[in-house]
């Protein structure tokens, strides 16, 4: 079965109120330990992109629990990406899903009876539609016994979505008043909340989907889990959200919304990395099945590359892009990203061996030496091109294109 | 427990090294001006021979540490990750090298001063303000200057122990050079050609210095995002 | 004693990206450890430290005007 669903139950188009969502789902149960085991069975990954043991996250919350005055719960619903669209579908639709995550997981976690704990959804400014969808849901469930939800509105910037961004608002706003975001120097990765000056208290931080399916586990239980994949397929009529079953295949999916089969996919988006076609076609669109061929489902974005476009001047576009969305808090993504996207530039008008040459040296220097992943999801991706594109980029070295074969490129 | 003494003595190791290294290149500055003195007052065959080596030490000192200071400013512009030659560790190297030239120079200048009876300067001069009988104002602007370079430079040099504090001290370079174009200009314009140098370095500095300070820095453009991004 | 010795010696440096501006200093007090990029910043080693390299790195640490790096024990 191609489309499938776990998460999206209400039809494409409708949001599910309070009422619907109970007849659909049921009522919440599991909002104890017996959630956090059945996170770990079902083997849960996180869905911003990294694709991290949700399950292993929460062992250092539980071990800071006992000495804590709350625990802050987060939802990431700030897609900071053109080309991902699956988080705002899940707020437009099932707005209670994700909340109900969010309540489970709080009141599983905080045991004791000292902790209190919060919940915020973090949204991009201007995306309207998903704001009023979950103001709109908080208010349907006022009247419950759950700890106090509001929205955070994150500045429409890429690096908003960064979970330290998020982290970094939240103690801001609760030191100043003010909620700063942008991403953050985390001394110890596994305990992002800590920081010299904020308070210590835990925050934790998943993405809307990650949080939509905890809720729906919080439900059906581990028995019960589907690991179904959301998707946001850009399209020649726009981007496509789709929730699909482990047994879709690339080219089913592609085939499914008439998308012509193209010669490589950018998957997992912009920090991505490009992959050939032959290679993803009959694999199926799931992010275990994909770890295992050295693939990432990341966000679960997928770009195919039109017929008319030229991957290398994509390839290009987007470097460009990414380096403007730099925070320019760390030196080799300030200095760096913007070298790469000018060399990515010149090499998908001719590629010389210079450049090339210089390219990869400078994407030797960049991963691993921010803040945050930005610049290492960029250069991820410039690299994934040069290594699928070598073709092309051999035709670029005497000016050809192998998307526009007949025209002589300026 | 072991290597904490072992670094402590690796430290010490160091740090006698640095001073002995210090040591010696100070007393051959001294040595060398004596000899020089010595050496051209007995060419000459006059006692102009210690005046002439204590006025050229002098302006080379001053035209050192005019390049000190160009190449500090330089290695503290935002924008130098621009040029890629030289590498950022040959700068700063270029910048110590220079900076121990224009020490040994300054020695040259004072020993040589201290050691000509006729330039009235004398051992109070050279070490005590307003202790020169000849143009105490200006010489005094140079011990000064003398002194606010000794900061800079030894807090730098000790910056691996010191820590950072060396940073805001090494400010006081700026008021090594002013105070070094001053005593320049005050004690020693006695011809046209000194003049225009004071003229063209005094400019140098003074373009660079603002070509530096005007410069958004990585701070700046780092507010300007946190401004950007703060609801 | 071979227990603390292993603990003692499990070091390595970090560096926090955000606070460093690219000075230079490090690697000039460390310039076995630390070399600079193309523009200026600080690549770091990632591997424990042995001794002569901690005494190196302790000299960066403190001679970095912006506190970005500093020594933490391998986890």
């Amino acid at each position: 079965m191609l489309v499938d669903y776990f998460v999206l139950s209400a039809p494409a188009g409708q949001r599910e109120d309070y009422n619907a969502h109970i007849q659909r789902n049921g009522v919440l149960e599991r909002c104890d330990r017996s959630l956090i085991d059945a996170v770990a069975e079902v083997a849960l990954t996180g869905r911003g992109g990294a694709h991290f043991p949700v399950a292993r996250k929460w062992q250092p919350v539980l071990e800071a629990m006992p000495t804590a005055a709350r625990l802050t719960v987060v939802v990431n619903a700030a897609e900071g990406e053109p080309s991902s669209r699956k988080d705002a579908e899940i707020m437009r639709r099932n707005p209670h899903l994700v909340l109900d995550g969010a309540v489970a997981l709080s009141q599983s976690l905080v045991t004791g009876t000292y902790a209190a704990a919060d919940i915020v959804v973090w949204l991009h400014e201007g995306d309207d539609i998903s704001l009023s969808s979950i103001q709109r849901a908080m208010t349907e469930r006022a009247s419950l016994d759950e700890p106090p939800m509001r929205v955070m509105l994150a500045p429409a910037r890429y690096v908003s979505g960064e979970s330290t961004s998020v982290i970094r608002a939240v103690q801001s706003e609760r030191r100043t008043g003010k909620a700063t975001a942008f991403p953050r120097f985390t001394p110890d990765p596994a305990r992002p909340w800590i920081q010299d000056d904020a308070d210590g208290n835990p925050i934790l931080v998943h993405n809307c989907e990650t949080m939509a399916r905890i809720g729906q586990i919080a439900r059906v239980g581990a028995l019960s889990y589907r690991a179904t994949s959301l998707v946001t397929v850009t399209t020649p009529g726009g981007l496509r959200v789709l929730e699909v079953g482990p047994d879709t295949t690339f080219a089913t999916l592609l085939a499914s919304l008439g998308v012509v089969t193209p010669s490589a996919v950018l998957l997992g988006g912009y920090g991505g990395q490009w992959v050939e076609w032959l290679r993803i076609a009959d694999l199926p669109v799931d992010p275990d099945a994909l770890r295992t061929h050295g693939l990432s489902l990341g966000a679960g974005i997928i770009i195919p590359l039109a017929p008319d476009e030229c991957g290398l001047r994509k390839t290009a576009e987007i470097a460009s892009w990414m380096a403007g969305q730099s925070a320019k808090a760390c030196g080799p993504c300030t200095f760096g990203l913007p070298a790469v996207a000018e060399l990515m530039e010149k090499i998908s008008h001719k590629a010389k061996s210079r450049d090339l040459r210089e390219l990869r040296e400078v994407c030797g220097l960049i991963p691993g030496r921010g803040a945050c992943r930005h610049p290492d999801g960029t250069v991820r991706m410039v690299i994934s091109a040069l290594e699928v594109f070598a073709e092309d980029l051999d035709q670029h070295s005497h000016k050809h294109c192998l998307a526009h074969p007949r025209k002589h490129r300026r | 427990m072991s290597s904490n003494d072992a670094s402590n003595d690796a430290n010490n190791d160091s740090a006698s090294r640095a001073l002995v290294r210090g040591g010696a290149t100070l007393l051959s500055a001294s040595i060398t001006g004596l000899l020089l003195g010595a050496g051209i007052a007995w060419i000459v065959g006059n006692s102009m021979g210690t005046w002439l080596l204590a006025r050229s030490a002098g302006i080379t000192a001053y035209v050192l540490l005019t390049i000190v200071t160009l190449t500090g400013l330089w290695l503290s512009h935002p924008k130098r990750y621009r040029w890629r030659r030289p590498s950022p560790p040959t700068r700063i190297r270029i910048h110590i090298v220079l900076t121990v030239f224009t020490l040994v120079f300054l020695i040259m200048h004072i020993v040589a001063l201290v050691m000509d009876p006729y330039a009235k300067v004398g051992w109070t001069g050279a070490l005590l303000p307003f202790g020169s009988e000849y143009r105490p104002l200006p010489v005094t602007l140079g011990l000064i200057s003398v002194w606010a370079g000794l900061i800079a430079g030894i807090t730098a040099a000790l910056a691996g122990r010191m820590g950072r504090w060396w940073a805001p001290l090494h400010k006081a370079a700026g008021l090594t050079w002013v105070l070094a174009w001053l005593h320049s200009v005050l004690s020693g314009s006695d011809t046209a050609v000194i003049v225009v140098l004071y003229i063209v370095t005094g400019a140098m500095v003074l373009g660079m210095a603002i070509w530096r300070y005007s410069a958004k820095t990585p701070a700046d453009a780092q507010a300007e995002f946190h401004a950007e991004v703060t609801r | 004693m071979n227990d603390s010795t292993t603990v003692m010696t499990n070091i390595v440096l970090r560096i926090n990206p955000q606070a460093c501006d690219g000075i230079g200093m490090c690697a000039h007090l460390a310039p076995d450890l630390i070399s600079l990029d193309r523009w200026g910043y600080p690549l770091i080693p990632t591997r424990v430290l042995d001794v002569e390299e901690i005494s190196q790195a302790t000299k960066a640490v403190k001679g970095c005007p912006r506190k970005a790096l500093h020594l933490s024990a391998d986890q």
